[in-house]
């Protein structure tokens, strides 16, 4: 590796050694390891894996779910980070601080508080004709709490550094506000909005504890690929299991290089 | 983050805007509030004897040994780790830099439960150290250091991802006056680059801390789940509710929720300083 | 102490930064690296300092090699461009920072620490601001206390990156003529790098003119500014007026280097007068000349006779003195 910098600042060799032997030993060769083990289950097997109805009934629930909840926190996400960006009002601070607690906030914690509030005799669930906890719809919701932050984070600091004067001047060249909206606000918002979305999106894929509790893991009803992966161990299944941690992997992989890909292509701005 | 909000960018409102202000209470008490007014609710349901009884009994007692242990682990692996790497790819230029960084981040978009699968491919009974590890009675997964090791994974990027750009908008100016005015390597970092970075280091370590005493999917997989062995708390908060213990699982969850009060409070404590250092700088 | 700069080479991947650089600085001189941006001054600065390493050459300070010292023994007093003050210590812990650095057996007292901080601002004449930080400061105040903090450590050279380039107008002016003062007082071989020629003119002993990498010109503000070496200097240092009369080669002259008459007199060009300026103690006419596009700008006194009633669209007739 080439080194371009002032030769005045020491510990390049030191602190690149350790980056990158730590990374190896807890990130990389675990990971590695999975995949060689993975490459130990036939072509067969794979397929049996893959077309197997419970596996493709996991991943249509956890694709849609998650993507059901990154949706409605794009619109939810956008509300709150415009509404605490443009405007002062009583409570702001609050709720700008509250807005991290699903990040703070154990899942465990999450899981437990949402399926007593959406159980048919909890506090929002016995206001409702139908079920929500152990259904589908409890497992969006519980993700719409866990993936909130996302699209108000990515937001926000777009939004501050819109300065007023691009919209006055916009405004004293005739634009009428859905024009500064649409011309001015949304191209500039979409990459981190996208952003956002994607790592709302890939966080809802891969959620556990907050939603173990309020599925109620019934097979072809409420049961999550993480939870698919989890009783397959349960059954001392290892090559199903290493499969869709596999699969879920890749997911993770190519959402990761598509939010990498829109900064590049964007200014970097979270 | 929420930095921005700090910055003077708000405008006049309208009456949309009030429609807004309104829904964005809406969302708060809905989705933010509730679900914390539910675990603090049927925590003390029965009283606070109950609730003490149900955090001060054995099981919850070691399993918030084994959470502070793991904590204590990780957190500062992960700091001297956030430190390094933070400094190697801001303070020089290399190729590949932006593909470590990358990697750096990928624990971030590891399904947890994915995390912990790792580990018990890589050290579970079927695993090729198994014979290794059998003959030399070590035991990793389904025992404290697989709980260790998942910890430290999921908390892997916390320190280096606040360092990083904070570092990167600092530039090296104040290092190489530093070592211009005769100060070595170690005084250089000491005296000039840490307490630059002071506050970003303490709210990634808050961020860090938060994620390691809550991790639940990870540490699942490779628990084993024996009581008063390898359970931590949000291990702990799951068996009692599946026992339908379900004030003792509230009882629990509270602790963890109170922690996490006290992490969104250093958070905006942090911040704020790092805000006004941000500040100082956009004067110059 | 003197410096000796010599065959500097300097690559950054495909760009060539300085070439073949050798220059001289005498012992207490203070010397201006004059160019525009991009002309490698900053880094042949950086490379004096030890904050960056040549390709090839070395850097002599005093007959001694020091290329291979660190930085640490090289004893430079350095000003960043925009000070790079420690934006967590006070004025004070600032300007003390390189005493204290200094090896336990080295290091002063506190109390003469404090002795040593307080009689250098005062030298910067800013000894009330002790406790402030550097936030605090306005930026000819940062500028002095970087100064004062370079100077603490007693460095044989002094190196200045752009001293004066991120002030306003007036402040820039009054501080440089204050360094010039200070450089009388300290005598210190001082070494100081500027786009600014005026800046250079009046506070440098000599100016060494650099462009692309190489240096154009070394030579005292008069040298260089009245004996140019290539037209680069000639237009660097100053506003110029391209002149041909008939096709023949250009001549290059100086708005202040022209006679100015109202009548027609042999040797004379006629110009009509497109704009007059008052700009102080001088005035600025702008003709445009049969045959070339580009406009004579010529300054005169202003009170010089052919300027009396003097109005746009006459015709007004100049000789460059070349």
């Amino acid at each position: 590796m080439s080194r371009r910098t002032s030769p005045v600042i020491p510990g390049f060799g030191l602190t690149l050694g350790y980056t990158i032997t730590y990374l190896a030993l807890i990130v990389l060769i675990p990971l590695a390891g999975m995949l060689i083990y993975s490459m130990q289950l036939s072509a067969a097997q794979w397929w049996g894996l893959i077309t197997s109805r419970q596996v493709l009934f996991s991943l249509q629930l956890s694709f849609g779910a998650a993507l059901f909840a990154a949706l409605l926190n794009g619109i939810l996400g956008t509300v709150l980070a415009w509404v605490l960006v443009r405007y002062e009002f009583p409570g702001k601070r609050i709720i700008d601080a509250m807005v991290d607690m699903p990040f703070a906030l154990p899942t465990a914690v999450a899981g437990i508080a949402l399926t007593a509030l959406y159980a048919p005799n909890g506090l929002i669930g016995s206001l409702f004709p139908f079920k929500i906890a152990y259904t589908p719809l409890g497992i969006a919701l519980a993700l719409v709490f866990v993936t909130l932050p996302f699209v108000v984070r990515t937001l926000q600091p777009v939004l501050a550094d819109i300065p007023k004067e691009v919209e006055e001047a916009a405004t004293c060249l005739g634009a009428r506000p859905w024009q500064v909206f649409r011309y001015l606000l949304l191209p500039t918002l979409l990459p981190a909005w996208i952003t956002g979305f994607a790592l709302a999106f890939a966080r809802g894929v891969g959620e556990y504890g907050s939603v173990v509790f309020i599925a109620g893991n019934i097979p072809f009803k409420t049961e999550i690929l993480p939870l698919l992966i989890v009783s397959k161990l349960d059954q001392y299944d290892y090559a199903g299991a290493t499969g869709i941690g596999v699969i879920m992997l890749a997911v993770s992989f190519i959402l990761l290089l598509l939010i990498n890909l829109l900064q590049r292509r964007f200014q970097p701005k979270i | 983050m929420s930095l921005a909000t700090l910055k003077g960018n708000t405008r006049r409102r309208g009456p949309a805007g009030l429609v807004l202000i309104i829904l964005a209470w809406i969302i708060f008490g809905l989705i933010l509030v509730l679900p914390l007014y539910i675990v603090v609710s049927q925590g003390l349901q029965r009283g606070f004897v109950t609730f003490w009884e149900a955090i001060s009994e054995p099981d919850a007692i070691s399993a918030l040994k084994l959470t502070l242990l793991a904590t204590a682990i990780s957190v500062p692996l992960n700091l001297v780790f956030g430190l390094a790497a933070a400094w190697c790819v801001t303070k020089f230029e290399f190729r590949g830099k932006s593909l470590l960084v990358t990697l750096i981040d990928m624990p971030f978009s590891v399904s947890p439960v994915v995390a912990g699968l790792i580990y018990v491919l890589l050290f579970g009974a079927q695993s090729w150290f198994a014979p290794f590890l059998n003959e030399h009675n070590l035991q990793i997964v389904y025992a404290v250091p697989g709980i260790v090791l998942a910890t430290i994974f999921v908390t892997f990027p916390f320190v280096a991802r606040e360092l990083i750009p904070l570092m990167e908008e600092q530039g090296t100016t104040e290092e190489e006056a530093a070592r211009l005015l005769g100060a070595n390597g170690w005084q250089m970092f000491w005296h000039v680059t840490l307490p630059n970075v002071k506050w970003a280091l303490v709210y990634g370590v808050v961020l860090c801390t938060a994620r390691a005493m809550g991790e639940f999917g990870a540490v699942s997989v490779v628990s084993g789940h024996i009581r008063g062995l390898t359970n931590t708390m949000p291990l702990h908060i799951e068996i009692l509710y599946n026992e339908y213990n379900i004030v003792a699982a509230f009882s629990v969850a509270i602790l963890l929720l109170a922690m996490a009060l006290v992490v969104l409070l250093l958070r905006q404590w942090s911040e704020a300083r790092l805000a006004r250092q941000l500040d100082v700088k956009d004067d110059h | 102490m003197s410096i000796e700069v010599q065959n500097i080479n300097k690559r950054f991947g495909q760009f060539q930064a300085l070439k073949e650089i050798n220059l001289h600085i005498q012992s207490g001189e203070l010397v201006a690296l004059l160019g525009p941006s991009g002309c490698g001054k900053t880094s042949l600065l950086r490379i004096i300092a030890g904050l960056e390493s040549p390709d090839t050459g070395s850097i002599v300070f005093h007959g001694e090699d020091v290329s291979t010292h660190d930085v640490r023994d090289r004893n430079v007093g350095f000003v960043f461009q925009h000070y790079a003050l420690f934006r967590h210590m006070t004025v004070f812990d600032n300007v003390a920072f390189g005493l204290r650095m200094k090896p336990r057996r080295e290091r002063p007292s506190e109390k003469v620490i404090a002795e040593k901080v307080h009689e250098l601002l005062n030298l910067v004449q800013l000894d009330w601001l002790a406790d402030r930080y550097p936030e605090q400061l306005s930026g000819g105040q940062r500028q002095r206390i970087a100064l004062a903090r370079a100077l603490a450590v007693e460095p044989k050279i002094l190196l200045l990156d752009e001293p004066f380039g991120a002030l306003d107008a007036k402040v820039r002016k009054e501080l440089r003529r204050w360094l010039a003062r200070l450089h009388d007082e300290v005598h210190l071989t001082s070494v100081f790098v500027t786009h600014d020629q005026e800046e250079a003119m009046e506070v440098a002993d000599r100016i060494v003119v650099m462009n692309k990498g190489v240096i154009e010109q070394i030579g005292t503000p008069a040298e260089v500014y009245e004996q140019p070496a290539s037209e680069f200097v000639y237009h660097f240092l100053g506003d110029a007026n391209k002149f041909s009369v008939d096709g023949a080669d250009p001549v290059l002259f100086r708005p202040h280097e022209v006679d100015l008459d109202r009548v027609s007199t042999p040797g004379y060009h006629a110009g009509e007068v497109k704009d007059i300026r008052l700009l102080g103690a001088v005035t600025r006419v702008t003709l445009k000349t049969e045959g070339q596009d580009e406009l004579i700008e010529t300054e005169v006194a202003k009170d010089h006779a052919s300027l009396a009633g003097l109005r746009k669209g006459e015709t007004l007739y100049f000789r460059p003195r070349v």
